[in-house]
């Protein structure tokens, strides 16, 4: 009977063509290469997502540490760039910088902050210099900004109409006003009237002018102290006035640029807050693509996602920012069922099935957003996924002493066994800026480890998942 | 002022959502036991012949059950184990005779019949109040009864237990007896350590 059977054996055996010893090493080896081969395509897929992440993360970390002003302000401004005035070039400016103890501000930072100038060049082109150590021209004038606009300007202003909101509603401008001991042009200006944009600003601008005020005393005891040594000015000159009064991001102060070349100037009069505000409140809402895993083919759902995120930032070209972002997935069957059993007469049995549908998720992901050009940007992040419900299909099936009760109950909450609660994840994405306030953004996510515990649930594949998030970002606040 | 405080209103409903959310009772699937033990309860162990059984109820579809049988005017409280695939195939039952000679309140009679101590066997010629009668049916259906012929052994209550199952109340009762069981034709099948616990009650 053996023998029958081997004979059987070698009649299989050779009727397999391609059946010998001799090759079967080989084809081992080919195989073990083929399985290295796709171990080394998944790894290289990882590599480059983590690639991609890595070179985000590092362009931002570069960022930080190349852009050094990135609290500096953007000098809002139409002027030429001024030569140095130590060398009695032209200045067609005039900065008046608030001191450091007003608030921290600072225009420029080659100048010092307690520095103004007043020269005259050969051309007759008065440049303003003042320096504690250098001499002091005459200036009678309390208001910083009077002291120096020569009486041409005055005129010049008042005869554009689109700086007269400003001039005829404060002193500032106006020939009259520039008396040392008016002082009007502050509350004028802080005449919510006068720019009915912010009041709050108003205020601030206030602050800011109060301080020039101290200044001035300051200005004055210097020039009774050197008032021999004071230089004239041309009252015919015709020069370039600027007064840029700046502070910190954090004052929300205003960027005030008057310039005599620019009629427009006055309309560049603007909130800080608008354009560099730190924190931002953004409400996203979007469509979440993933898949389920449910079945051997990855069936892509779409679910819908929306949340809000706080965004600092950093720089012009960096933020970062930390959201909470609610998603209701469905297509899930994540089967569950748990059994129970005891005898009295019979054996009596209780059966109770949940089949999970949905998982209501909060992604919690912390987000840098490389801005590449004002439209374009880069975003990688980190990210959390918290799974905070279920909901799900119940029954409960009970059999005793031969008696069946049934009970059954649809989308019940809350059944969270086998589910891991936390999930770690990566996400990469590009962000496109339609408008100030509106943005259009799409973000990949690979989690980074299985969302089940094993042996809990069944009707699964249990796999780290990608997911696409494409959501349009409103700003709020 | 009023953007500032519209804004904490923001963060405010914001943080309530999500506290909220975070709240929600997390359920398990944690079915309520059925009651009963989670081990066969009520059992028939026992040497026939040469040959041991084991019968219990929850298992190879042996299910327990227990009667009242009212005949003429005596009565007998039985616990039977049966196959339910093969009813009246390799089935044992155990019968307690009531207290008395005449039928009374049943809860009464079982809570007076059902207790612990020594009893005789039950003859087929009349009826002894309190005896014990043992009925087995072999694979091959054939009846065999200790009624069907003479005891030299007795019948052991070892212990009563009242229970309560499905709000229905019973009595426990573990038993140990020997026993020669007999068909109508006069073969006898001789039981020896047998041991059980059985159910008493008047469903």
């Amino acid at each position: 009977m053996v023998k029958k059977r081997l004979d059987i054996d070698s009649l299989f055996k050779a009727s397999l063509s391609d059946y010998s010893l001799s090759s079967r090493e080989g084809d081992w080896e080919l195989m073990n290469h083929l399985l290295n081969e796709q171990q080394k395509k998944k790894k290289r897929r990882w590599f480059l997502f983590f690639l991609l992440f890595a070179g985000i993360l590092l362009s931002g970390i570069t960022l930080i540490f190349t852009d050094n002003n990135f609290t500096k302000l953007p000098a809002k401004t139409n002027h030429p760039v001024s030569p140095d005035p130590a060398q009695g070039n032209i200045v067609s400016k005039t900065q008046i910088n608030i001191p450091k103890t007003l608030g921290g501000s600072r225009v420029d930072s080659a100048a010092p902050s307690d520095t103004k100038f007043l020269q005259t060049n050969g051309n007759n082109i008065p440049t303003i210099i003042l320096t504690p150590q250098e001499k002091t021209p005459e200036i009678k004038s309390t208001n910083p900004l009077s002291t120096f606009l020569p009486k041409a300007s005055k005129e010049e202003y008042e005869a554009n109409e689109d700086i007269k909101p400003i001039g005829k509603n404060s002193s500032l401008l106006a020939s009259e006003n520039l008396s040392p001991t008016k002082k009007s042009s502050v509350s004028d200006l802080a005449n919510p009237q006068t720019f009915p944009d912010s009041t709050t600003s108003m205020e601030a601008m206030k602050h800011s002018f109060d301080s020039l005020d101290t200044r001035e005393h300051e200005v004055k005891e210097r020039v009774t102290s050197t008032s021999n040594n004071s230089e004239t000015i041309n009252p015919n000159s015709i020069f370039s006035v600027s007064a840029i009064i700046d502070t910190l991001q954090k004052d929300s102060l205003y960027v005030s640029t008057l310039s005599s070349t620019t009629p427009d100037s006055s309309k560049e009069m603007e909130p800080i807050a608008a354009t560099n505000k730190l924190f931002g409140v953004y409400l996203h809402g979007g469509v979440n693509m993933y898949t389920p895993n449910t079945s051997a083919k990855s069936q892509i759902t779409l679910a819908p996602i929306g949340g809000l995120e706080v965004i600092y930032s950093l720089s012009t070209k960096l933020s970062i920012g930390l959201a909470g972002l609610f998603a209701s997935q469905n297509g899930y069957q994540l089967n569950d069922t748990a059994q129970l059993e005891s005898y009295f007469l019979d054996r009596n049995v209780s059966t109770q099935t949940i089949q999970i549908h949905t998982l209501q998720k909060i992604y919690i992901p912390l987000t840098l957003y490389v801005a590449l050009t004002k439209k374009h940007s880069l975003l990688g992040s980190l990210r959390a996924s918290w799974i905070i419900n279920t909901k799900g299909n119940f029954s409960d099936i009970k059999i005793i002493e031969n008696r069946s009760t049934e009970m059954y109950e649809n989308n019940v909450n809350g059944y969270l066994d086998g589910i891991k609660p936390w999930i770690p994840g990566a996400s990469v994405g590009y962000q496109f800026r339609v408008s100030e306030n509106f943005n259009f953004s799409a973000r990949f996510t690979r989690d980074f480890t299985n969302p089940y515990h094993e042996g809990f649930v069944t009707g699964v594949t249990n796999k780290p998942t990608w997911s696409l998030q494409t959501m349009v970002t409103l700003k709020i606040n | 002022m009023k953007k500032l405080c519209l804004a904490h209103l923001k963060y405010l409903a914001f943080l309530y959502l999500s506290l909220s959310m975070v709240s929600c009772e997390k359920e398990h699937l944690q079915p309520d036991p059925p009651p009963g033990n989670t081990t066969p309860l009520v059992y028939i162990s026992a040497t026939l012949n040469h040959d041991s059984i084991y019968l219990a109820g929850g298992l190879a579809s042996y299910v327990g059950s227990v009667s009242v049988s009212d005949i003429l005017t005596f009565r007998e409280f039985n616990f039977t184990l049966k196959s339910t695939n093969n009813p009246f195939h390799s089935q044992m039952e155990i019968s307690i005779n009531n207290y008395q000679n005449e039928q009374g309140v049943l809860q009464a009679d079982l809570d007076h019949s059902i207790f612990p101590g020594t009893r005789h066997y039950q003859n087929k010629d009349h009826f002894i109040p309190l005896a014990a009668n043992v009925t087995w049916f072999d694979p091959a259906g054939i009846k065999f009864s200790s009624d069907a012929t003479t005891q030299n052994t007795s019948f052991k209550i070892i212990s009563v237990e009242d229970i309560i199952f499905e709000s229905k109340p019973y009595k426990k009762a573990m038993l140990e007896f020997e026993c020669n069981l007999a068909d109508p034709n006069g073969h006898i099948i001789h039981l020896t350590e047998g041991r059980a616990t059985a159910l008493f009650g008047v469903q």
